[in-house]
């Protein structure tokens, strides 16, 4: 409905609803003289203020503004004060004509819409994005997304509508190799290239929130915490961390801007390696002209190191002070991919068994390697899919756990030096660190996690530790330093090796 | 003094190949059962189609007194370890129910590394010995020590180097099979080793050479027995031989072009080459045609010779030539010729040089020169040059050498080992 006040101030209204009984929403948007600020309001009768729980304004491109006028588009959600006898919106605004002045626009003398959910799936989706994204990050103030049966409330429908890619794509909507992934501590990347042309200059302004699907079925949508996007022409990335379980489903809601074009996708992010993560924070494999790539180095070095910040504390609190194991623990063989690895285990067993009780394998050749030990008896002997699952299996049962990589195994056989076998074990409560210590700071399978922790107790210098091979170029040297950076924050202690 | 029960296990059986390794296994045991020992001999043996030695299908064959062969198409293909653990089983239930004091293997490939572990295990009361006749547990290329793409000597083994060699493999890969070898090496009580040369070489891998004796193997009491007559230098000393196969080590490459040169100054010099026949050398090294053109009939090609001959043969010619290019560990060639009482040329390197001693034992040229074998065949035709040197000439251990040192051997830890020569 539209509402003239003069030539500098119009006004339009989609909707004045309630989205709970004690929360509405007007959405409409106002023409003004470019410049001003605008200045929006509920009121329950002149005089008495209703408090505005969260107002957006967001750009209105189906709404004409003559040469020297504005439109702001906005998203009102207000308090609906108990025995409140009226309903009005004040609109002012901070320039010279209307210095001072409001107008009222009564929100019940008119038949407004008000099914609030209804206009939300028919606005231009901008409008709905932005109310959605500020509505994730004031859960507590704004019960948009308690409305219509709960999260994700009056926006249901409407991110129903929404296109969707899950992981990776080569090609999705309007852009080419498309990334959405997500770390075990939550954080969460989206990147991708455009497949079209731009203006230069024009740089692409990416927004997230996440959609998260619990185990059982219940719905959230969770702000990114940290949210920080790359300011790049040619490509997009958003990062953040999403405070929800690990066996959730994230599904990142995201809105991009370049110039007069939007798009809004919704992307399921994948569970990656870091690796995977930072070549998709970093962009690698995504063609940037020569343009971007110092928007592009800035924005990986502050990522990175925002990152490294916030993990900092994380990283310095694991104790990972290793002794040597007692009699009757349990002996972490893990790597046991290679044949001859198997025969060398089968060739110190009894070594193995007078110093542990238990005895937990993984890798490809586990199985050969476990059925010569089960043959003899003298250990429990059990063996999983993977270094993760052997560490999980570890951590059950208490007492100390003494990880064994295939460069100690190969050390204590050659110099027929068993006591090399038990230098360093961990109390079986602290493995679930390593496995978050992967999380933020792995570099590959947890294979290469455990080796790294085993060769820090070892003694081994961070520093002299191989990282991954990088993108040779300046990016490829931050996320190196990065990854550096991090292992030199865990201080994991053992054994000299 | 009550003699030890020893059970011989062997790699092969000399009845079915005629690799050093074996014979000199085979030899030990009937030395030892001919000097009232309790010996048993048991030896592995691949019969085609990986068939079994025994008539219902077993693992293991009875193979005359004493004597039992036992199959070993259950083994992986490496020849170092059982894929199948029956089978491994079926011979560690034979070997430990002959209850012997001693279990004294020659070589482990085609014995099992798993197998001499469960021995152990299951027999800790009994000794456990082997005689390490090769370097196959320090060297991936055969057990050589020769690097793969230059040909050129390899004298130290690591993983490293290693991976140079063998670069389709890794270096956690490499050092995994020397923890294996290591690993199942560390189950025996006592290392036998035919040559201080490769002794040294499992000293510097990692072996303890405490548990160690050098001891020459014997060559029988048939060889042994033959008399070793006083040579005629004056007609032999320009009359060489060469005794092996026409292999890529044994250097017939270098011998050969060395004659030809030495012929151009001594017409009146000869060289049989027994174990090869023109036809195989020319296969083998087609570059050899020219000098053998040249040497016209001064080289004769005898081709295959009965073991049984050999120290005849050997007698019969002024020098045996050793031109091996890779380190010869404890060649029974030049046993032999010491036996015969031949004097002979080697190269100076390895296992060669430490049994032919310069001076004393014969000549020694630099390994893969022809000329300084040229040089050493010239100096060797001059009569003066080789009487000396047939009258300094070392003969080979005798038997009760050979077996007063397995005594000490198979004796108990305590006692002093005595180091045989």
């Amino acid at each position: 409905m539209y509402f003239e006040f003069g030539q500098a101030l119009q006004a339009g209204l989609d909707c004045a609803g309630d989205i709970t009984p004690d929360q509405g929403a007007v959405f409409g948007w106002v023409r003004h003289r470019a410049g001003e600020v605008l200045d929006l309001r509920v009121e329950g009768s002149p005089g008495e203020p209703v408090e505005t729980l969260l107002l957006d304004i967001h750009p209105r491109r189906d709404v004409e503004a003559p040469e020297g006028m504005a439109v702001s588009g906005f998203s009102l959600v207000h308090d609906i004060p108990r025995h409140a006898a009226g309903r009005l919106l004040i609109i002012g605004a901070s320039g010279e004509m209307l210095a001072g002045q409001e107008v009222a626009i009564d929100l019940l003398a008119y038949d407004l819409p008000v099914d609030v959910e209804a206009v939300t799936l028919n606005r231009e989706w901008g409008a709905s994005y932005q109310l959605l994204h500020g509505s994730a990050r004031n859960p507590e103030r704004v019960k948009t997304l308690e409305a219509e049966g709960g999260p994700p409330g009056i926006f249901r429908a409407w991110l129903d509508r929404l296109p969707r890619m899950s992981g990776r794509a080569d090609w999705f909507m309007e852009f080419r190799r498309v990334s959405a992934l997500r770390l075990p501590g939550g954080e969460i990347v989206v990147s991708g290239g455009f497949n079209l042309p731009h203006e230069p200059g024009e740089r692409a302004a990416t927004m997230g929130c996440a959609l998260v699907r619990r185990r059982g079925g219940n719905l959230d949508v969770l702000p990114l915490i940290g949210e920080r996007r790359a300011p790049l022409e040619a490509g997009f990335a958003l990062v953040g961390v999403v405070d929800a379980p690990a066996d959730a489903v994230v599904e990142a809601v995201i809105q991009i801007r370049r110039g007069e074009q939007s798009w809004w996708f919704r992307a399921e992010a994948a569970p990656g390696t870091l690796p995977e993560f930072l070549d998709a924070l970093s962009l690698s494999g995504v063609d940037l002209p020569a343009a971007d790539q110092g928007a592009l180095h800035g924005w990986v070095r502050q990522a990175l190191s925002d990152r490294g910040e916030t993990l900092r504390a994380q990283l310095a609190a694991m104790a990972l002070a290793a002794t040597p194991a007692v009699p009757g623990g349990t002996a972490l063989l893990f790597d046991i991919n290679d044949d001859y690895a198997s025969r060398v285990i089968s060739l110190i067993a009894p070594q193995l068994e007078a110093r542990f009780g238990r005895v937990i394998l993984s890798g490809d050749m586990a199985s050969r390697a476990a059925a010569g030990l089960m043959r003899r008896g003298h250990m429990e002997v059990s063996v999983e899919g993977g270094a993760r699952a052997a560490l999980e299996a570890a951590a059950r049962d208490p007492g100390p756990v003494a990880p064994i990589d295939t460069a100690s195994l190969v050390d204590a056989a050659i110099e027929g030096n068993p006591a090399r076998l038990t230098a360093n074990a961990l109390p079986s409560d602290r493995l679930p660190m390593i496995v978050a210590l992967h999380g933020m700071a792995g570099v590959g399978e947890m294979e290469n996690t455990l080796r790294r922790v085993v060769a820090l107790m070892g003694g081994t210098d961070p520093s002299a530790l191989p990282m991954p091979t990088q993108r040779p170029d300046a990016v490829g040297g931050l996320v190196a330093e990065h990854l550096q950076g991090l292992w030199e924050m865990v201080p994991v202690s053992g054994t000299p090796r | 003094m009550k003699k030890s029960s020893v059970c011989l296990i062997s790699h092969a059986h000399p009845d079915f190949s005629k690799g050093g390794g074996e014979t000199a296994a085979y030899r030990q045991f009937q030395t030892m059962a001919g000097d009232g020992w309790d010996a048993s001999f048991v030896a592995a043996i691949e019969l085609p189609g990986g068939q079994s030695p025994a008539d219902r299908g077993e693992a293991v064959a009875r193979y005359g007194e004493n004597e039992y062969l036992y199959a070993v198409g259950g083994m992986e293909d490496d020849r170092l370890w059982w894929r199948s653990a029956e089978q491994r089983r079926a011979l560690v239930k034979l070997l430990a129910g002959l209850n012997c004091d001693v279990y004294h293997f020659h070589h482990y490939w085609r014995v099992g590394l798993d197998l001499v572990a469960e021995l152990a295990e299951a027999r800790p009361d009994a000794r456990m010995v082997v005689t390490l006749h090769e370097m196959l547990a320090i060297c991936s290329h055969h057990g050589q020590m020769i690097r793969t793409r230059s040909r050129e000597l390899c004298r130290k083994e690591t993983a490293q180097r290693c991976l140079t060699c063998f670069p389709d493999q890794t270096l956690e890969r490499l050092r995994l099979r020397k923890a294996m070898m290591i690993s199942g090496l560390r189950a025996f009580d006592h290392y036998v080793y035919p040559s201080h040369f490769i002794a040294e070489r499992y000293r510097a891998w990692g072996l303890n050479p405490d548990k160690a004796t050098v001891l020459e193997n014997y060559l029988g009491d048939d060889l042994l027995a033959l008399p070793r007559r006083s040579r005629d230098s004056a007609r032999t000393a320009g009359r060489f031989a060469f005794f092996g196969q026409p292999t890529e080590f044994k250097g017939l490459d270098i011998l050969i072009p060395a004659f030809a040169g030495a012929l151009a100054d001594d017409p009146q010099l000869g060289l049989m080459i027994y174990g090869a026949t023109q036809e195989e050398t020319l296969r083998f090294f087609p570059s050899l045609e020219r000098p053998i053109t040249a040497s016209g009939d001064r080289i004769v090609f005898a081709g295959r010779y009965d073991s049984a001959d050999v120290v005849a043969l050997m007698a019969s010619v002024g020098w045996v030539i050793m031109p091996s290019i890779w380190w010869e560990n404890s060649p029974v060639v030049i046993q032999e010729a010491r036996r015969a009482g031949t004097p002979l040329m080697v190269s100076g390197i390895g296992g060669m040089a430490e049994k032919v001693l310069d001076g004393v034992d014969g000549l020694h040229f630099r390994a893969g020169s022809v000329p300084d074998l040229t040089r050493a065949m010239l100096e060797g035709a001059v009569p003066e040059n080789h009487e000396r040197l047939s009258s300094s000439l070392r003969d080979v251990i005798g038997r009760e050498e050979f077996l007063d040192a397995l005594r000490g051997i198979y004796a108990p830890e305590e006692q002093p080992f005595r180091q045989a020569a």
